[in-house]
Order: C-alpha cells, then structure tokens, then sequence
C-alpha cells in the first residue's frame, strides 16, 4: 500500500512503518515532519513556534488539549498561512477544526527496526514557508533510496489543490 | 453515482463489508464502512463505557464530517440497531434504509430483548462487560479463516442499550428494505430477523429480497448482495 502523512502526520506513518513496513510500497511524506527515534514533534517543531502553543495549552487547554496551532483564530490563520480562501473550503474546514490532546506533539516515538523497507518520498508543498521541511526535502534529493517531489501548493493540497495531489498520487502509483 | 454507507455486525467490523465493498466501488459508487468504536480495526480502544449511543454517534459523525447527502444506508445484524438510532440525528439525509438479515427495533427496543434474552439486565455482582463471538459458519474457509481471526468480543452494553425511534421507520420518507438470509440451518423460524422479514415481506412499504445462505451474507453471496444494493443507487 501506500501509506500518505501530511504535516504532524508524519510522525504517525513513521510509527507505522516501523510496526508494519513490510506492507508499504511507498511511504509519502506530504510536507511533513519526520521524526527519528526519541524525537517528538515538540522537538522539531520550529522553536519560535513552541511558546505560543505551550502557552495556549497552559490557558486554553487545561494543561492538556491545544485548542489551535498558534494564537491566531482559525478564521484568520487557514485563509492566510494555509491559504485555504475559497470560502466554500474555509467554511467546511472551519466547522471540522477541533483541538487536539498536546501528547500528540509532546510525545516522543520510539522506532525498533532500523530497516527503512519502503520507498521513501518527500513531497516539498512551495506555499508554506518551513526551513525544516526544506532541509528534509534536500536529504530526499540527495539520499539514492529516497525521493523528492514538490508541488506549487499550500500546506493542504488536499483542500487547495487536489487534482494537482491526486495527479502526483496516482504517478506515484506507477 | 451514489453514496453507500454500510454498518458492520457484532463481533466484526469494516473488514466484513470487503468483497462487497469493493463490487460497488468498482461498479463507481462511493462505499463508507465507519468503523465502530471498540471492535473490529477500533478493538483497542474497548471498554465499558462503549455502548451503542456511541457506535450511533460513530456513524452520525462520519456522515456529518463527510457531509454524505443523500446516502443508501445498510445496517448488518447488530447494525440494524446501530442504523435505526441513526436516525433521529440524519434522516433527512437516508434515501435508501436496506436492514441486512438485521435486527428492526422499535422504539424502546434493546437487541438482547429483541433476540429473546430478556429486558435491560438487574446489575449482580462478578457482571461480564465483554460477549464473546457466536461461532459462525463460512461456506469457503479460507474466507472463514480471515474473518475468525479478526472477530473479536463485543461490549454488552451494545446490546442492552435501548434504541431511540423518534417515529416509526415506515413514516419516513426513505425506501424500505429487508434482505433475509434464508438458509441458515442454526436459526430458529421465530428469530428476530425472520419476524423483522415476515413484516417486510407482508408490507407494501417495504421491498423484501431473500439470499439462500446462513447469515454469513457478506461472505458467502457478495456477489448477490451487490446486486440488490446496486439496484438501489
């Protein structure tokens, strides 16, 4: 199968593919974060990014749930940094936004195989501005079992731009 | 192209619905299997708190988060309760309702009363929250192989939760459909889904089809199946 991680998903298709790598042709990290063994999100998470949202935990959150990545509302954060504008899409996203527990950035993964089975590709989305995501796009360039794409997109193409995702999608199918 | 959304039994999950879900995609339909919390590919996050408002809301939710309208719903043996409580939240959206050899509560009903084992249970001491799998019967066994090793326990509370029917299903402005497993040598002819069946087949609201297999439908006739659902998109 392949096996598709946008963003903080790419801890969670890391984890994956070290439980059951056997069954991945092609690992897809879509603008992604790509954690190594011990790291947490938290950890790779740009360091000006990390206040904000610690903060937000601490005043919105109970100590536990972060409400929203950083203290701009929704409404004003996905039309502009993940330049969701159509309003057909912003009004859909905005009623299926939902806070999430802050363990899901805070925990560390632990990988047990060493192995890396699957097929590897970094898909580079150009519209959001990311130095690590950039430098994870350069190992894929230059590491011969990895693979680099880049689509001219917003952080979300599946909302943005699917016909230019699904196109790479189904081209990576073969 | 229509919209399928298929409601899994006890014991089982998503994964049961795997051949006829794909004849349907195949044929160009969408096919949604919401996987109910605590069994099937969901059976780690079992617990006692699991019951049957939360496999409704399992459902609910993904129709509204996928904003499915309208949809051909199906619900399979236990997931002709899960369906039915279903649909004070999203009637409005149900074109098709197709109960699939499946319980047909009314309002008030529960599936252990519905299936003969008595009302809401008195709580004693030593209460078991955990029912293990029925044995069932596959006609190819390596299918039957697949499907045992992924059936799993199923919390009581699913079964003794009563389903809320805001009105009866034959008010409603959706199609009506039963399909009877008719040959299943281990059924009495007084089970829930043979009266669910009777009713159907005596009523001018319902459209009523039989499948000569046990109640093993989704394993043994998936072909047959499809070709009833497909009639209905």
């Amino acid at each position: 199968m392949i096996l598709v991680g946008n963003s903080s998903s790419g801890a969670v298709i890391t984890g994956v593919a070290d439980r059951a790598g056997e069954r991945i042709a092609e690992l897809v990290y879509l603008d992604a974060f790509v954690p190594v063994d011990g790291q947490s999100l938290f950890d790779i998470i740009p360091p000006d990014r990390r206040p904000a949202m610690e903060a937000l935990v601490a005043e919105e959150g109970d100590g536990w749930l972060l409400s929203r990545f950083s203290a701009m509302p929704w409404e004003q954060f996905a039309p502009t940094s993940w330049q969701v504008t159509d309003e057909g899409d912003l009004a859909w996203a905005l009623e299926r936004l939902s806070p999430t527990p802050f363990r899901h950035f805070t925990d560390a993964i632990h990988l047990h195989t060493t192995d890396a089975d699957a097929h590897r590709v970094y898909v580079r989305c150009r519209g959001w501005p990311h130095p690590g995501f950039d430098r994870y796009a350069e190992r894929a360039a230059s590491d011969p079992a990895g693979e680099l794409r880049e689509l001219e997109t917003s952080h979300l193409p599946y909302i943005t731009d699917p016909e230019k995702l699904a196109e790479l999608l189904v081209d990576l199918a073969g | 192209m229509a919209t399928y959304v298929l409601v899994h039994g006890a014991w089982s999950g998503a994964h049961g619905f795997r051949h006829v879900r794909r004849l349907l995609q195949h044929a160009g339909h969408e096919v949604f299997t919401p996987s109910l919390t605590g069994i099937g590919e969901r059976v780690h996050l079992v617990s006692p708190q699991v019951d049957l408002s939360t496999h409704i809301h399992d459902v609910v939710n993904t129709v509204l988060y996928e904003d499915f309208d309208p949809i051909v719903l199906l619900g399979y043996s236990y997931g002709g309760a899960v369906v039915t409580g279903t649909l004070r939240h999203i009637a409005g959206r149900v074109r098709e309702l197709v109960y699939l050899d499946a319980f047909v509560p009314q309002d008030g009903d529960t599936v252990w009363g519905l299936a003969g084992r008595g009302g809401e249970p008195v709580i004693e001491l030593g209460d078991e929250w955990l029912v293990p799998p029925m044995p069932r019967e596959y006609d190819d066994p390596t299918e039957g192989a697949w499907q045992q090793a992924r059936r799993v326990a199923h919390p009581v509370r699913c079964f003794t939760e009563p389903v809320r029917l805001e009105k009866p299903l034959e008010d409603h402005a959706f199609g009506l459909t039963y399909i009877k497993a008719t040959n299943d040598p281990g059924e009495p002819p007084d089970s829930a889904f043979w009266q669910a069946g009777r009713h159907a087949k005596s009523s001018t609201r319902w459209t009523y089809h039989e499948i000569a297999t046990n109640h093993m439908i989704l394993s043994n006739r998936p072909n047959e199946l499809a070709e009833v659902l497909l009639a209905l998109a």
